[in-house]
């Protein structure tokens, strides 16, 4: 294997899948990046076992063709701390790989493509074809609420579901949950849903162009993103999603609509008065006015602030993780955020108070149970 | 500070009528066909051998004629909160063991209070006039020392340990004196001819951790009386956990499974009484050779719930792939915080809220061992 290529041309592949390269793995190989060199095209690839990523760049000069694995972290700071200068690698029958510029030379011993291992191969797949900017929305208005709990392994995930005249994703972590769905979406076959870990997520969200389609490659146990010249393949979550429907309350009839950067800034003030463990503030609701309240008994911290909401119904005590309300409130786009409510126990339904075209958002809330609340 | 056989006095204190006379306390024996055990036993029915833990239907056919009692739990710990109001007149820092045990910490109150002694004193003097019961009480440099004072002359014993005299207290103690040895150590001991605390305190660092691993080395330190716990009130602990050390080494795995729901219970039961949660779950396993080990897993939200944690338990148990025999196990919660609120989930109803409350009832009015938690694999 013997090629020139510009640094910053294979600095940016190398950022492409520097994401997914464990820095510490107990399968050493992993650690390294697989070089692979054709008459037109380097290939490099980095895997975790659960997703791997390649991607394609140009080199100026072919010279000989070959494959070869390298540490990653050496070569990617190593091409990080160049000039845009030409680079020149050339592997010998020792499989090292001498990196040469005209400021000098640098000697690596690389691993046999051999012992990397292999791309997983999608027999079976099935193709479908999304836009670029409705996935890129989508997923960005679902991830935080991925579960990080080991505990339900099923909801690790973001759902998708492709149905005939709807394209939906979910992710809840029992705590919150967000749904967005693509009204306009029309799909010709019977209907796909899968459960894309969220590390696929934020690579894909890293990857995807403004605009154009995307084509995405599916089977039983793995999902393939193909952008430009970047393949990225993740395995499913497995199991089985729960029925997030029927745990979306219906019923909630008080209203609260609020300024959403208003609410906000209130709550990230309170909330560092709050308990670092759980967060925890206190909404108070009456007519008209919302006040915001929060107690460190650790500590001996306390906040309360006020603010003027519209709200019309009886007076309400609620509690909730701050966080998680700093959460939804971000992904809302709207400037007025309508809250539904039905109890101090009961899930919050929060949307924006215009949706846009063809689109349905919503994400729930589940408060914090108050002590004086506990034997209602 | 330990109550001379606590439940069993506070009966005879109330029924005069039972005062000299062998009482036991705990499950209906049914003319020996009761299939509980006994919770307390006082001094006159333990001359007939009758002992806490026992099985009923043994002491019932040791002692036919004891009176036996039925546990009044929400009583004894109402007068256990009067004497845990004795003690706060001395000091803040009082950890409670059990309801009749606790350590206080007397190390700032001399000039306003008098010495340890004269407290001491006064502490017993007001528990019997106030309460009517005797206590037993030791007072030492340290909490070891101070258990093992107060175990020594049992009951209405008064033991002080002078810092200078530490050796002389301690050497011709028998072993089973320090915390932590067990029939077992003992054993072992006794194979190198220890016998009293001054033998194993004879002994090297190195000969005893070529024996014990890293154990020999507490051992000790443990014969030479130095220990340097602190009192920790249980609102300022840091972490709260059970332990159990198993009379044989324990191989099957849901032996020991089963051991870990119960000490989850038994953790998070002290959680939710004092208003307390964690976020973060330990398991501490302690294998045949004392390597003792320990694993965390930090949930997304703070918990007294038994069943996280002995979820969250199992799991850590389970990615032991060690196949040495156990000797030791341990639940632990730490990261803790005083709140008052539950996060609720969308998928989890309250039932297992509602169990742990029902429980924790039922607890707190007839004891720990009123109810057990199972399982079904």
């Amino acid at each position: 294997m013997k090629f020139t290529i510009l640094q910053n041309d294979l600095l940016e592949a190398l950022q492409r899948i520097s994401g997914v390269v464990p820095t510490r793995s107990t399968t050493p190989i992993l650690e390294n990046i697989l070089f692979e060199l054709d008459e037109e095209k380097l290939k490099i690839t980095g895997t975790d076992l659960e997703i791997s990523i390649t991607t394609g760049v140009t080199p100026k000069k072919i010279e000989q063709t070959g494959s070869i694995a390298l540490p990653a972290r050496v070569i990617t700071e190593m091409i990080r701390s160049l000039p845009a200068i030409p680079v020149q690698f050339e592997l010998d029958e020792t499989k090292r790989v001498r990196i040469t510029t005209d400021q000098g030379y640098y000697q690596v011993a690389g691993i046999s493509r051999n012992e990397f291992p292999d791309n997983p191969s999608l027999s079976e797949a099935r193709s479908i074809e999304l836009k670029n900017d409705l996935l890129r929305r989508m997923f960005s208005k679902t991830i935080f609420a991925v579960s990080s709990e080991e505990l339900r392994p099923a909801l690790m995930g973001v759902y998708m579901q492709i149905m005939p005249d709807e394209f939906r994703m979910v992710a809840t972590d029992g705590h919150r949950l967000s749904k967005i769905i693509d009204s306009s979406f029309r799909f010709d076959e019977a209907g796909i849903q899968m459960i894309i870990p969220p590390k696929a997520v934020q690579i894909a969200l890293k990857n995807l162009n403004e605009e154009g389609n995307i084509k995405l490659q599916l089977n039983q146990g793995g999902l393939c993103f193909i952008f430009d010249n970047t393949t990225l393949y993740t395995r499913l979550v497995e199991g089985e999603y729960p029925d997030y429907e029927k745990v979306i309350p219906r019923d909630n009839d008080k209203k609260m609509v609020v300024d959403r950067s208003l609410l906000m800034a209130t709550v990230k003030r309170v909330s560092l008065f709050s308990s670092a463990l759980t967060h925890q503030v206190r909404f108070s609701l009456s007519q008209n006015r919302l006040a915001v309240c929060s107690e460190d008994a650790d500590i001996g911290g306390e906040a309360r602030e006020e603010l003027n909401v519209e709200y019309n119904d009886e007076p309400m005590e609620l509690g909730y993780n701050a966080q998680y309300i700093l959460d939804i409130l971000k992904h809302v786009d709207d400037d007025k955020v309508v809250f539904t409510l039905k109890n101090p126990v009961r899930a919050a339904v929060v949307k924006p108070l215009s949706q846009k075209e063809n689109e349905s958002f919503m994400m729930l809330i589940m408060p914090i149970k108050l002590n004086s609340q506990e034997h209602q | 500070m330990d109550m001379d056989a606590f439940y069993a006095s506070v009966e005879q204190r109330d029924h005069s009528e039972l005062q000299g006379k062998p009482v036991v306390i705990g499950a209906d024996p049914k003319e020996g066909q009761g299939r509980g055990v006994v919770c307390a036993a006082s001094y006159e029915a333990r001359k007939y051998g009758i002992h806490s833990a026992q099985p009923i239907s043994r002491a019932f056919r040791l002692c036919p004629h004891a009176v036996f009692m039925p546990v009044r739990m929400d009583y004894y710990v109402s007068v256990s909160r009067k004497l845990m109001e004795i003690f706060k007149r001395y000091t803040p820092l009082v950890e409670t063991v059990s309801l009749d045990e606790a350590f206080l910490d007397l190390t700032g109150t001399l000039r306003l209070m008098g010495s340890a002694e004269e407290t001491g004193l006064r502490i017993k003097t007001e528990i019997r006039h106030e309460q009517g019961l005797t206590a037993s009480i030791g007072i030492a440099p340290n909490k070891l020392l101070a258990k093992i004072a107060s175990d020594l002359k049992k009951p209405d014993g008064f033991v002080v340990v002078d810092h200078n005299r530490i050796g002389e207290f301690l050497n011709p103690l028998p072993i089973r004196r320090i915390w932590g040895v067990g029939a077992k150590i003992e054993k072992q001991l006794n194979e190198l001819n220890i016998r009293t605390i001054g033998d194993l305190s004879r002994f090297s660092i190195e000969e005893l951790k070529s024996r014990f691993g890293r154990h020999g080395e507490v051992l000790k330190h443990l014969s030479r009386g130095e220990d340097d716990s602190p009192v920790v009130p249980e609102r300022n602990a840091k972490s709260i956990s059970n332990e159990i050390t198993f009379e044989k080494d324990e191989s099957d795995r849901l032996c020991c499974l089963n051991i870990l729901l119960w000490l989850s219970e038994k953790v998070a039961f002290r959680m939710r009484s004092h208003r307390i949660k964690g976020k973060t779950v330990v398991l501490k396993i302690r294998d045949c050779d004392f390597t003792t080990w320990t694993k965390h897993h930090t949930l997304v939200f703070p918990t007294d719930a038994t069943d996280t944690i002995y979820q969250t338990v199992q799991k850590l148990f389970e990615n032991n792939h060690s196949t040495r025999p156990i000797r030791l196990l341990g639940v632990g919660m730490t990261q803790l915080s005083r709140t008052d609120g539950d996060q609720t989930d969308l998928f989890k109803d309250d039932k297992q809220e509602k169990i742990n409350r029902a429980m924790d009832k039922l607890k707190n009015k007839y004891g720990e061992c009123i109810v057990l938690r199972g399982k079904t694999n």
